[in-house]
C-alpha cells in the first residue's frame, strides 16, 4: 500500500476542487492547517480561494454559513471573465503597508488614520498617513501621535480627520460612562492644536444607560467649532443630545425636544454631519420599525436661523427595516446614500442636498423605493444601478458615487452631479472602471476607496486567507 | 458488446450500455465508430489500471440504464454540492481502503464518470467532516511539517472563520 498522505495530496488539483466543493469553507480552512502540502494546495486553487473569499464576504455580511454564491461552473466562468479583462487593465502604483490589529480607523480623502495598540497591553498610538498621489504631486507623509495617558481599557469612540483644517482629532471615551477625552494634532507641524486644548468632558450619568458619542468637527462662519454630540437614553426611552464648542468648551447644543420621543428599541443609528458653512446636523433615526427617517438639525450656533430646522425626511419602507448608510459633505453639498432592507428586499437610495440653495435637491432611489421630503420638492429618479455597495463622496463641487462591483472585482466611479458654474448638471456618463492591483478577486466589504483631488485611492485588504492586517494603497488618475 | 483493454493488457468484454457510463469511452467509440477502445496509460504508467478498473466496472454494471448526467445541466453542480448523501449501494461499494479510494477517483475522473467521481469526492468529504485537524492527520497518516511560527500564522489567518 502506498503512502496515503502522498496519494492524498498528489490528486490533481481539479479533483481536489471537487472534493473541497463537498466541504464548507470552514472545513476547507481546517484542511489548510494539516501540513504545508495542503496549505499550498488550497492557496494554489483559484476556485477555492474565490470561494473562501466569497465566504468571508458572506461572514462579514452576516449571511448564513451554508451560503454559497453560485455553482462551480458559474464560478469558473466568472474567474475566466476576470482573467480576460485583467489583461486590459492598466497597472497602478502600488504601496503596501501594515495596519496593526486592534485598530480603529478611517479612510478619508487621501488620508488613512488609525488608532491602534501593538497588543492588548500596549499603549494606544495614532498614525495618520497621507497617501501619495501621482497626479497631484502629493508625496507620502506620516504622523504619529502617542496617546500615553489613556487607560488600557479605554474605548476609542471616534476619530476625525480634517486635512483642509490642518487638523486630526481623536475622541476617546474611557468606558461607557466616564471621561471623554480628546486629542488633537495639527498636520502642518505635528503638534497639538494650540487653540484646542485637551478637553475632558465627564457628563455621562451611569443611571441613564450607555453613552453614544458622535464626534464631529465643523466650520461655522469661518470659526472652528468642535461639536460632540452624545445621547444617552434614559430608562423611559428618551434621550439627551449635547454638543460642545471645543474652543471654549461651552455647551452649544442641548436636548432637542423632538428626540425625546424616539423610542430606543434596539440599536440607534446616529450619524452627525455638518452641511457646509451654514451648519446643520443630520441624524438617522432607524428605530422606528415602520418608517426609518432622517432628521436635519439646525446649526446650533446663532445667529443663523433654523434653515435645517428639524426637517424630517421619511423613508417609505416595509416594517422591520434595517439600513446601511453613508454620508459625505464638502463645501455646501451633502450627499447621502444608503439602503434599507425589509423582508429580504433591499431598496437603495442616494440623494444630494445643496445647502446654499435649498431648492437644489437631487435624489435617486432604486425601483420601488420613494423618499418623501417635508419641505423640499420631491424628485424621484429611478437609478437601477444603485446598490448597497455604493459609497457617495463629495469632492469640491462634484458628487461621486463609487460602486463596489462585488462579483466583477472592480470599482465603478461615476460623477453623479456636478454643481460647478451655478447649475446642477447630471453627469451619468463619467463612469470609470478602476482596476485592482494583483490577481483578480472579489471585493471585500473592507476594501476602501477614497477620492482626493483627481486621484482615486483604493485600499485593498490583504489577499491572504482572511488576514486583515495588511493593506495596499494605490493611486489612480481619474 | 465492447472490448476494453487496460494499460496492463487485460481484456474486458462489457455491454455497450455499461461502457457508455464512461463519457470518455462513449465519446471515443462514437468518434471512431469502433467497438474497441484502448484507454491509454493513466498517470504516465505509474497507475495499475486493472484493480480499480474492476471496481469501476462493477459500479457501471450496477448503474447501467440510469440516465447519464448531461454536461450542460445547469443544476448538476448545484445538486452535487447540496447533497452529501450517498446511496446505500454506493456507500458499500466505496467502502475501500484509502489507496483504492484515490485510484477509483482518479479512474472515474479519467474515464469521465461523473456520478462515481461525486461518490468518491463526497466520501472523502464525509471522512474529513467534523474532525479536528489532528484527527484528519491521524486518519490519513499526514505528517504536520509546519514550524511553530507557521502554525501560529495559519491559526491567525483562519481566526475569522473559526467555528462559532
Amino acid at each position: 500500500m502506498s503512502e496515503p498522505a502522498v496519494a492524498f495530496v498528489c490528486l490533481p488539483l481539479e479533483l481536489w476542487e471537487c472534493i473541497l466543493l463537498q466541504l464548507t469553507p470552514w472545513e476547507v480552512l481546517k484542511l489548510r492547517r494539516l501540513n504545508r502540502g495542503f496549505r499550498d494546495l488550497i492557496d494554489g486553487s483559484s476556485t477555492t480561494q474565490y470561494r473562501i473569499q466569497m465566504f468571508e464576504e458572506a461572514v462579514e455580511e452576516g449571511v448564513g454559513s451554508d451560503w454559497l454564491p453560485m455553482n462551480l461552473a458559474d464560478r469558473r466562468s466568472q474567474l475566466e471573465k476576470y482573467r480576460s479583462r485583467w489583461n486590459h487593465f492598466d497597472r497602478a502604483t502600488q504601496e503596501t503597508f501594515a495596519i496593526p490589529p486592534f485598530n480603529f480607523r478611517i479612510c478619508q480623502k487621501g488620508y488613512i488614520a488609525y488608532v491602534f495598540r501593538k497588543d492588548r497591553n500596549s499603549m494606544f498610538c495614532a498614525r495618520i498617513i497621507r497617501l501619495p498621489s501621482t497626479s497631484n504631486g502629493v508625496r507620502r507623509r506620516e504622523w504619529v501621535l502617542n496617546l500615553e495617558m489613556l487607560p488600557l481599557d479605554a474605548i476609542v469612540q471616534g476619530i476625525t480627520l480634517q486635512p483642509e483644517l490642518d487638523l486630526f482629532v481623536i475622541i476617546v471615551i474611557s468606558n461607557a460612562y466616564t471621561v471623554l477625552q480628546t486629542y488633537t494634532l495639527q498636520l502642518s507641524d505635528g503638534q497639538p492644536h494650540p487653540a484646542l486644548p485637551t478637553l475632558e468632558v465627564v457628563y455621562a450619568d451611569p443611571g441613564l444607560g450607555p453613552l453614544v458619542v458622535a464626534p464631529h468637527l465643523c466650520v461655522t462662519r469661518s470659526r472652528l467649532a468642535f461639536v460632540i454630540v452624545y445621547l444617552q437614553p434614559d430608562s423611559r426611552g428618551t434621550c439627551t443630545l449635547r454638543g460642545y464648542e471645543l474652543c471654549t468648551g461651552r455647551v452649544i447644543l442641548d436636548e432637542f425636544g423632538d428626540f425625546s420621543k424616539i423610542d430606543f428599541i434596539d440599536d440607534f443609528w446616529l450619524l452627525v454631519q455638518n452641511v457646509g458653512p451654514t451648519g446643520g446636523f443630520i441624524l438617522w433615526d432607524t428605530t422606528n420599525p415602520t418608517t426609518p427617517s432622517v432628521w436635519f438639525l439646525q446649526d446650533p450656533t446663532p445667529p443663523y436661523p433654523g434653515i435645517f430646522d428639524k426637517q424630517r425626511i421619511e423613508m417609505t419602507t416595509s416594517p422591520g427595516a434595517t439600513g446601511v448608510f453613508n454620508m459625505d459633505s464638502s463645501q455646501r453639498i451633502l450627499a447621502i446614500s444608503g439602503c434599507m432592507a425589509a423582508k429580504g428586499v433591499w431598496k437603495w437610495f442616494a440623494f444630494v442636498i445643496r445647502s446654499s440653495a435649498l431648492t437644489s435637491l437631487a435624489l435617486g432611489a432604486s425601483r420601488g423605493a420613494t423618499i418623501k421630503w417635508q419641505k423640499w420638492k420631491e424628485q424621484t429618479t429611478t437609478v437601477e444601478w444603485l446598490s448597497r455597495r455604493c459609497i457617495v463622496q463629495v469632492e469640491g463641487s462634484r458628487v461621486f458615487i463609487l460602486r463596489r462591483l462585488f462579483l466583477e472585482g472592480k470599482f465603478d466611479l461615476t460623477v453623479v452631479y456636478d454643481f460647478s458654474r451655478g447649475a446642477r448638471k447630471e453627469q451619468r456618463s463619467t463612469s470609470l472602471h478602476l482596476p485592482l492591483v494583483g490577481m483578480p478577486r472579489v471585493l471585500k466589504t473592507h476594501d476602501w476607496l477614497a477620492i482626493s483631488g483627481n486621484t482615486v485611492i483604493l485600499l485593498e485588504s490583504c489577499l491572504g486567507m482572511g488576514s486583515r492586517q495588511a493593506s495596499t494603497a494605490i493611486t489612480l488618475s481619474v | 458488446m465492447v472490448l476494453l483493454v487496460t494499460s496492463d493488457n487485460k481484456n474486458f468484454v462489457v455491454d455497450r450500455e455499461v461502457a457508455d457510463r464512461s463519457v470518455f469511452v462513449k465519446n471515443t467509440l462514437e468518434a471512431r465508430g469502433l467497438s474497441i477502445a484502448t484507454p491509454p496509460m493513466l498517470n504516465g504508467g505509474c497507475f495499475e489500471l486493472t484493480s480499480p478498473f474492476l471496481q469501476v466496472l462493477e459500479y457501471c454494471q450496477h448503474h447501467r440504464g440510469e440516465p447519464l448526467p448531461t454536461t450542460d445541466d445547469a443544476n448538476a453542480d448545484e445538486n452535487r454540492k447540496r447533497t452529501t448523501d450517498i446511496g446505500e449501494w454506493d456507500r458499500k461499494f466505496i467502502t475501500v481502503d484509502h489507496e483504492m479510494l484515490f485510484e477509483i477517483i482518479l479512474a472515474a475522473n479519467y474515464l469521465d464518470i461523473k456520478p462515481l467521481l461525486d461518490v468518491g469526492c463526497k466520501t472523502i468529504g464525509n471522512m474529513v467532516k467534523g474532525k479536528s485537524p489532528e484527527e484528519v492527520r491521524k486518519l490519513f497518516d499526514i505528517v504536520n511539517d509546519f514550524t511553530p511560527e507557521e502554525e501560529a500564522q495559519i491559526k491567525k489567518e483562519n481566526e475569522w472563520a473559526e467555528d462559532p
